[in-house]
């Protein structure tokens, strides 16, 4: 068994780092190659790698075991949530934002939509700041599941995780990372839906399942939580689709608007079959095999005892894959805000697009030097704040983005508050906990869209005076 | 600016028809869905919340089928003109 997933692992590993060299000419010399994949993903590799990027490995093990204690209603609102998300997304950014030729990210539209350079410098540092968090506990269980298989120490198996990660992202850029995420997705989406399917359908019988599902877990078809935090998670995660800043750089890396547009299609699709025939098959699997588990993220790894060691293997490498789309994607959105943001636009644009490529390159680099660092280290707080992370970039970034595109009035100073006020509220709301669990996005996104209302009124009235 | 110009000057019909996706396809079925937690009736053993969220996911895509096409068809046209 652990020589099949050790050749799974190793196997998987020597694809990513090929894949890179291979696509290392593509992105080589010039910023839209290197940064947005010289625009030419088309609707089915766009549609996997966005999808993949969203799945991380909260969604591949944390999901099926949040229907095991939360009720398989949860389920259906992460899932219902991220495709309104994705269909959201679909209808008021992808159109507009895929026919700014000259864009790599978010920060340059809110830049230029709103003439201010105060969110030219600050959008880039919050970017950096929420994803390089959010990478940690990627890194970490990426790390966690090669020293488990292999039998490193984990602070080996994070820099190695780290080193691939790195060495193809450095190579390839966005090519790499996806075309990389795209099979990624794949082998997730297969892993799951057979093991659900194959223990629910081939090694149960489905309605003895589902009898012995509901009797030993009451809480399976109702409310683990109160009823309000479903509310508060459903628009946690819709945001997070519309303003998670590696998310809305995928659109920048469509080949054209309608590809845009069928690209968030795809994802949905890719996202329904993902959930409805793997994660909650798993839920109810795990729920009938497996009653009184103390650690409910313990359900994927119990049922995926019940199947075939090569199976396992397989498996594996979907949570590998899980790991890996997401923080390569990281990885490649902080090297943009760093070499196009921070470098080219504000401190050298004389510098040749070789130069920016460079600079990209080596925060790349040093990004994921910081990051293994501190994977390896065991801070609490860290880990207390990647909760914070997806709510504080959709609440920063969602409003201003939205009403950028279709609020013609929106000022200036109301761009640069909406911002402030989104990542403020949130962040201070997680740190202070004066509101219910998973609700602190909802608070920050109507800070943020209240703040931009109030503000454009009053600079509009103004400035008409001024005239 | 061009660029600009341009896409204001498509933005009319395909932003009416994304509000109308919107409105009548997304944001009341949701509210529908989400008025379901005040029952209490579980068919089957599944919340009809549940069976509300489900159905919601897949009606989603549904939408997001019906949104490509007629962004499609409405490009069509203004390439013919």
């Amino acid at each position: 068994m652990q020589a099949v997933q050790i050749v799974t692992i190793f196997g998987y590993f020597f694809m990513c780092l090929a894949i890179g060299y291979a696509l290392r000419k593509r992105g080589a010399d010039t910023e839209t190659g290197y940064l947005v994949a010289g625009r030419m993903i088309g609707p089915i590799v766009g549609g996997l790698s966005m999808a993949a990027s969203y799945m991380s490995a909260a969604a591949f093990m944390g999901v099926a075991g949040m229907g095991y204690k939360f009720g398989l209603p949860f389920i259906f609102t992460v899932v219902a949530m991220c495709g309104m998300g994705f269909i959201v997304a679909q209808i008021l950014i992808a159109t507009p934002l895929a026919r700014r030729a000259k864009d790599f990210t978010v920060t340059d539209y809110l830049t230029e939509r709103y003439g201010s350079q105060f969110i030219r410098v600050v959008t880039p540092i919050i970017v950096v700041i929420l994803l390089a968090t959010y990478g940690i506990p990627q890194l970490k269980a990426s790390g966690m599941a090669v020293s488990k298989i292999v039998g490193i120490s984990l602070p080996w198996a994070v820099i190695i995780s780290a080193l691939i990660f790195v060495v193809y992202v450095s190579i390839g850029g966005m090519w790499a990372v996806s075309i990389t995420d795209a099979v990624q997705a794949a082998i997730m989406v297969v892993a799951m839906v057979f093991l659900g399917c194959w223990t629910f359908f081939v090694i149960g019988q489905p309605g003895e399942l589902l009898t012995a599902a509901f009797a030993n877990n009451k809480i399976l078809g109702g409310f683990g939580l109160p009823k309000i935090s479903f509310i508060g998670a459903g628009i946690l995660w819709f945001f997070g689709v519309v303003g998670l800043p590696h998310l809305v750089m995928r659109v920048f890396t469509a080949r054209g608007e309608i590809v845009a547009r069928k690209t968030l299609l795809n994802s949905v699709i890719y996202f329904n079959i993902f959930y409805f025939f793997g994660v909650y098959l798993v839920a109810i699997v795990g729920s009938a095999k497996f009653p009184g588990l103390t650690r409910p993220d313990q359900c994927v790894l119990r049922v995926m005892e019940l199947v075939h060691p090569v199976m396992q293997g397989i498996l594996t490498a979907g949570l590998i894959a899980a790991v890996m789309s997401t923080t390569d994607t990281l990885l490649i959105t902080i090297s943009a805000a760093i070499s196009n943001d921070l470098y080219y636009r504000l401190i050298n644009p004389q510098a040749s697009q070789r130069k920016v490529v460079m600079v990209g390159k080596i925060s790349v680099w040093v990004v994921g030097a910081v990051v293994a660092y501190l994977a390896i280290q065991e801070i609490r707080m860290i880990l207390i704040l990647v909760g914070a992370v997806i709510a504080t970039a959709s609440s920063t970034f969602a409003i201003p983005l939205i009403f950028g595109i279709y609020w013609k009035d929106a000022t200036k100073l109301a761009g640069e508050l909406g911002v402030v006020f989104g990542f403020v509220v949130c962040f201070g709301l997680f740190l202070l906990k004066w509101v219910p669990p998973m609700s602190e996005g909802v608070f920050g996104v109507a800070a943020s869209a209240l703040v931009m209302i109030v503000v454009t009124y009053l600079t509009r009235q103004k400035l008409a005076a001024a005239r | 600016m061009e660029e600009t110009k341009k896409m204001e000057g498509m933005r009319d019909e395909e932003v009416k028809a994304g509000m109308r996706i919107l409105w009548k396809g997304l944001v009341i079925p949701t509210v529908i869905c989400y008025l379901l937690m005040a029952l209490p009736a579980s068919p089957g053993g599944l919340h009809i919340y549940g069976w509300g969220a489900l159905i919601l996911a897949w009606w989603i895509v549904a939408m997001s089928v019906i949104y490509n096409r007629k962004m499609d068809r409405i490009q069509t046209q203004q390439q013919k003109k």
